[in-house]
């Protein structure tokens, strides 16, 4: 009961954590119709500004100075790479982006080699009991701050102009320019929220139990691609689904694995591609995405 | 015209002929086949095949740095075979496929392999480097591995040294007949050739292993922790990256786990004692080595860590990878200087068979590699953490064999 309790709220944090990411590529896909395939590179390039300055003008201002680099080099690709290729190529875009993240990654994986980068987060080494359960304080940090990070990034895009343009480009790209939405802004706005949210998720997994920032830290931020696809792709509340999913699968498999070993070894490694595969096959455009109408 | 045509034929042929002799004397001198690849009047060209640019790029590039000391100070003392030691260094990007197309492409210029990192890539190249009866040193401890005369597997296995390192906290008292062990181990060669040992040990010493499986990517151990404590153990064994083991240390100091904890061979980076987990391993983690240590109060150790400080600055991440590569560089020399009067690819093989004897006094225990299917020695060290050490790790004690790591059967070999 105890394990069971353990392993649901660390498979909660985890899958929050996917999460955020998951909801970092539907935002850019929905306001540009592109998989950005450099969010893992994102998520790491944030927590590597975080963990490098953090020593020096402390965690807190080190945090915002992280989202603040996420944010302009999420802008900085946007207006200087993809800004000048057709918005309408959208495997061009993506193909590009595939570059931006193994020129980032490799320059990253360079800086950080083998080492691992302490964050400095006040809430490392404390674990936090309820009765014989035991968890580390991150993990409840997390599922606290996350739900009310995304639901204030709900908020914004239901109540905010930038939210607005965005839902009315993402219903008809043409009409929202004609009635004068400025489709730049959206997707500058949607790629800066992208960068901003990597480094939020980048911080919870580079957090206690984890030691530190280390290059490890993106390949996990990739997990939670398939967590978007599950979701959709295009929706906010699938990406949140299915980074749940994804991440309470990945701690379950991985505590039970050796009774699954009947199934091959690094189960937990594929788990998240498993589910995808299988939720596609019954749905082929993910739990909540808007299933493609056309005309034969 | 006509005679200046003569004379240019004349010149050509006389050089012609000149070379032959010249090489003939080259190849009677050196006692060498002249089919022999890599082999020059002037170098012997060794092979190394490393991950520059794939998961691995970090340990790829320490272990490359740590080669490049020892052929320095081998070639500064005048070479081997009265030839200098010269490295080609090929990237596998850790992808078996690069690595065959690497090795086809280097195999000509090279006499042997000095090192190869992977055991993906060891697979996928182990029946041409059996056909070619070529030696290829490698880096790793795994016993699986042993039994291939074309292969070195340098140092205590791992098996053997988690047996050395619960025989250890046994002898300290840490550990009584009766009480469990937690084994965090991760899928694949290392973890289960170290769990054969501990389970080995258990049995011999009457303690009781709960095993925890885990995949190298999981980030959050603390359920694994968690199930070891409600199992009650008494010390935690721990072969994961050191990221995962600097991740067990913290939490089970967190959770009030006051139980030691013995590392593997991997499971400790130097920059781990910049992390939130320093306290936790500074005063429970131990880890267990074939190798010695660079923060070791020795000459062999000052010298080496002062050589690499020299040519790189700061303290290396893994000092046994150093440590490894070092003397790994430095046996291959030992095994060129068996065969210099034949060498070729079965020379090196014959003369391998004839190093029963090799140690780098304070960095590496006497290693006898006459029988390939037996690990060249059976002595570990234990290591504790330091801050104040080069590279962070310093020996607790000599190295050792406990009688169980002697007794002990290696599997049969492939």
């Amino acid at each position: 009961m105890t394990r069971g309790v353990e392993i649901l709220l660390s498979g909660l944090s985890l899958g929050l954590l996917y999460a955020l990411i998951a909801l970092g590529f539907v935002i850019v896909f929905k306001a540009t119709r592109t998989v950005n395939f450099a969010h893992a590179s994102f998520v790491l390039f944030g927590v590597w500004v975080v963990a490098q300055t953090s020593p020096h003008i402390g965690f807190a201002a080190a945090v915002a100075l992280g989202l603040v680099a996420a944010g302009t080099l999420g802008l900085a690709v946007e207006r200087l790479l993809l800004s000048r290729v057709d918005g309408r190529k959208h495997d061009a875009l993506a193909i590009l982006t595939i570059g931006v993240n193994v020129v980032l990654t490799a320059e990253l994986s360079w800086r950080i080699g083998e080492r691992v980068l302490p964050l400095g987060a006040p809430w490392d080494g404390h674990v936090v009991h309820f009765g014989s359960v035991v968890l580390p304080l991150s993990v409840i940090i997390t599922i606290i701050t996350v739900p009310l990070l995304i639901a204030g990034l709900a908020a914004c895009l239901r109540h905010t102009g930038w939210g607005l343009a965005m839902r009315a480009s993402i219903e008809d790209r043409e009409g929202a320019a004609l009635a004068g939405v400025r489709l730049k802004r959206v997707s500058a706005g949607a790629w800066v929220t992208a960068g901003v949210l990597a480094v939020a998720a980048g911080i919870g997994l580079a957090s206690f139990p984890s030691p530190g920032v280390a290059v490890s830290t993106g390949t996990a931020a990739i997990k939670a691609l398939p967590a978007a696809i599950i979701g959709g792709l295009d929706s906010l509340g699938g990406a949140i689904v299915g980074g749940l999913v994804i991440g309470i699968a990945e701690v379950t498999v991985a505590e039970y694995q050796a009774s699954l070993s009947f199934l091959g070894r690094g189960l937990g490694d594929v788990v998240a591609y498993v589910i995808m595969i299988c939720i596609l096959l019954w749905r082929p455009s993910g739990l909540f995405g808007a299933k493609e109408v056309s005309r034969a | 015209m006509h005679k200046s045509r003569t004379l240019g034929l004349a010149a050509v042929a006389l050089a012609s002929a000149l070379a032959v002799a010249g090489c003939s004397t080259k190849a009677e001198r050196a006692g060498t086949s002249s089919a022999a690849p890599g082999v020059s009047d002037s170098t012997i060209k060794l092979g190394v095949l490393m991950d520059l640019s794939g998961p691995f790029a970090g340990t790829g590039k320490t272990i490359l740095d740590a080669s490049n000391v020892a052929v320095k100070e081998i070639n500064a003392a005048g070479g081997v075979c009265d030839r200098k030691l010269a490295l080609v260094t090929r990237d596998h990007g850790y992808d078996p496929q690069k690595a065959v197309a690497a090795y086809d492409e280097m195999d000509p210029q090279v006499l042997g392999y000095l090192n190869i990192l992977g055991t993906p890539v060891v697979t996928a190249l182990r029946d041409k480097i059996e056909a070619k009866d070529e030696l290829a040193g490698l880096t790793t401890f795994a016993s699986t591995l042993l039994g291939d005369k074309h292969l070195i597997v340098l140092g205590a296995t791992y098996d053997i040294q988690t047996i050395n390192g619960l025989d250890w906290l046994v002898r300290k008292g840490e550990l009584r007949s009766g009480d469990s062990v937690g084994h965090i181990y991760l899928q694949g060669e290392i973890g289960e050739n170290s769990l054969r040992g501990s389970k080995f040990a258990a049995g011999k010493l009457g303690l009781k292993i709960v095993g925890q499986q885990i995949d190298p990517t999981a980030t959050d151990l603390t359920s694994q922790v968690n199930a070891l404590k409600s199992a009650k153990v008494k010390a935690i064994q721990v072969d994961s990256t050191p990221k995962q083991a600097a991740s067990v240390a913290a939490v089970a100091q967190a959770a009030g786990m006051e139980v030691p904890i013995m590392g593997g061979v991997s499971t400790f980076a130097t920059s781990l004692l910049t992390t939130s987990a320093a306290p936790a391993l500074t005063e429970h983690y131990t880890r267990l080595s074939g190798l010695g240590a660079l923060g070791a109060d020795t000459a062999a150790a000052r010298k080496l860590a002062a050589a690499w400080t020299d040519q790189y600055g700061k303290a290396p991440e893994a000092s046994s990878g150093v440590v490894h590569a070092y003397a790994m560089t430095k046996l291959y020399a030992e095994i060129l200087g068996k065969t210099c009067e034949d060498l070729t690819r079965p020379g090196l093989l014959k003369a391998r068979s004839a190093v029963t004897d090799f140690t780098l006094p304070g960095l590496l225990p006497p290693q006898d590699f006459s029988d390939p299917a037996e690990p060249s020695s059976r002595e570990a060290q234990v290591l504790g953490v330091d801050k104040d050490v080069f590279a962070g790790v310093k020996p607790l004690g000599d190295f050792f064999a406990s009688d169980l790591a002697k007794e002990y059967k290696v599997p049969s070999a492939g």
